[in-house]
C-alpha cells in the first residue's frame, strides 16, 4: 500500500484530461498529443543522465502547470465546435426553409382549404422564417470566418454563435407551431394522411434537434476554466 | 549525476529570457523552427531550445496550444502520422504559415532596428568601466 506512488507524468496527464470541455474525439488527441510529447521529454532527460523518477518530474515541470494550459486549450475547443456549429447553422437552416417552400411551391402540400385570414397569417409567419434563418446564417457565416483568427477571443465568438443557433431555431420553431396551431385542419392532414408532409415535419424535427444539439455541444466547449459554474460540470465523462 | 535536486539551470535561464517576453513571438518561433520540414511537438520544443542556444526557456505546455491555435488558423496542417515506431501528431507549414513568416521577420527585423537606433547610447565606448 505504501508503494503506490503515482507517475508524475500520469498525474498530470489525468489532471489535464479532467479539466477540459468539448467534443471527445478532440479532447482525446490532445491528451494523446500531451502524453505523447511528455514521454519524449522523459526520454531526453533519461538520456541527459537523470533517473527515471527525477526525468518525470523534471519532464512535468518543464511542461508548467495544468491550470495555464487549459485556458488554452479550451479556447480551441471551443472555436472547432463554434465553427462547426456556424456552419452546419449556416446550411441546415436555410436548406429546410427551401424545402418547405419547394414544397408549398409545388402543390405537394394541398389540403383542406384554409380561411382567408389563417392563410394571410401562415404567409406573414413564412416570411418571417425565411427571413430568421438568412440573417442567421449570414451571422453563422461572419462567426465561421471569425474562427479563423489567430487572435482576439475565440470562446466569445464561439459563445455568439451558440447563442445566434438557439435565438434562430428558437423563433423558427415557435412560428412553425404557431402557423400549424392557426391553420390546424390542414396541418393534420399533412401530418396524418400525406407522406411528403410526415416526411417534411420529420425532417425539421431531425435539423431542429441537430442544431440544438451542436448549440449546446459549443456552450459546453467553453470551458469551466475561469467561469463560475466550476461545481456544476466537475463530473461527466 | 542523478540526485542533483531542483536544477538551477531553469532559474538561470529564466533571468536570460524570462517566458511572458517570449510568448508575444512564440508563433513566429514556431513557425520558423517548421520552416526546414514537418516536426512533431517535443521535436518543436528541442529545435526551440537548440536554436536559442538554450536560452528560450518557456513552459513546454504552453507550445501544444500554440500548435493547435496556429493549425486552426491555417498557418501549421496538423496529422498523426507514424515517427520512430510511434504514432505522433506532426505539424506541416502551410502556404499561409509561410506567407505569416515572411511577414513577421519584415515586422522583426524593422521594429528591432527601431529600438535598437532608439536604444543605442549616444557616445560610444567613452564611459570609463
Amino acid at each position: 500500500m505504501t508503494t503506490a506512488v503515482l507517475d508524475p507524468v500520469e498525474a498530470h496527464v489525468a489532471e489535464l484530461e479532467r479539466s477540459l470541455r468539448g467534443p471527445s474525439k478532440v479532447r482525446r488527441g490532445i491528451v494523446r498529443e500531451v502524453r505523447d510529447g511528455l514521454a519524449d521529454a522523459v526520454e531526453a532527460h533519461r538520456r541527459g543522465g537523470l533517473d527515471a523518477g527525477e526525468a518525470a518530474r523534471r519532464a512535468v515541470r518543464d511542461f508548467g502547470p495544468v491550470s495555464a494550459v487549459v485556458p488554452l486549450y479550451q479556447d480551441e475547443l471551443a472555436a472547432g465546435q463554434g465553427r462547426r456549429t456556424a456552419l452546419l447553422l449556416a446550411v441546415a437552416l436555410p436548406a429546410l426553409m427551401l424545402g418547405w417552400d419547394l414544397l408549398w411551391s409545388t402543390g405537394f402540400m394541398d389540403g383542406p382549404p384554409a380561411a382567408p385570414a389563417a392563410a394571410a397569417t401562415v404567409k406573414g409567419l413564412a416570411r418571417a422564417q425565411d427571413l430568421v434563418s438568412g440573417v442567421a446564417a449570414v451571422t453563422a457565416l461572419l462567426l465561421a470566418s471569425l474562427t479563423f483568427r489567430r487572435t482576439g477571443s475565440p470562446r466569445r465568438v464561439a459563445a455568439a454563435v451558440a447563442v445566434t443557433a438557439l435565438s434562430a431555431v428558437g423563433l423558427c420553431v415557435l412560428s412553425a407551431v404557431a402557423m400549424n396551431v392557426v391553420n390546424f385542419a390542414q396541418a393534420w392532414e399533412r401530418l396524418t394522411a400525406q407522406p411528403v408532409g410526415q416526411f417534411a415535419y420529420a425532417a425539421s424535427a431531425a435539423t431542429v434537434l441537430l442544431l440544438t444539439r451542436a448549440a449546446v455541444r459549443t456552450l459546453r466547449a467553453l470551458g469551466t476554466a475561469d467561469g463560475p459554474d466550476q461545481g456544476r460540470s466537475a463530473r461527466h465523462s | 549525476m542523478a540526485s542533483r535536486m531542483p536544477s538551477p539551470r531553469s532559474w538561470v535561464d529564466s533571468l536570460l529570457v524570462r517566458p511572458d517576453a517570449v510568448r508575444g513571438h512564440l508563433d513566429g518561433l514556431i513557425l520558423s523552427v517548421l520552416e526546414e520540414g514537418p516536426r512533431h511537438g517535443y521535436a518543436i520544443i528541442e529545435a526551440l531550445q537548440a536554436r536559442s542556444g538554450g536560452a528560450l526557456d518557456l513552459p513546454t505546455g504552453t507550445v501544444y496550444p500554440a500548435l493547435r491555435r496556429l493549425e486552426r488558423a491555417g498557418r501549421l496542417s496538423g496529422s498523426w502520422s507514424t515517427v520512430g515506431g510511434r504514432e505522433r501528431r506532426t505539424y506541416t507549414l502551410t502556404r499561409a504559415g509561410r506567407h505569416a513568416l515572411a511577414a513577421q521577420r519584415t515586422d522583426w527585423s524593422e521594429f528591432s532596428s527601431v529600438v535598437e537606433a532608439v536604444l543605442r547610447p549616444p557616445r560610444p565606448a567613452s564611459e570609463p568601466s
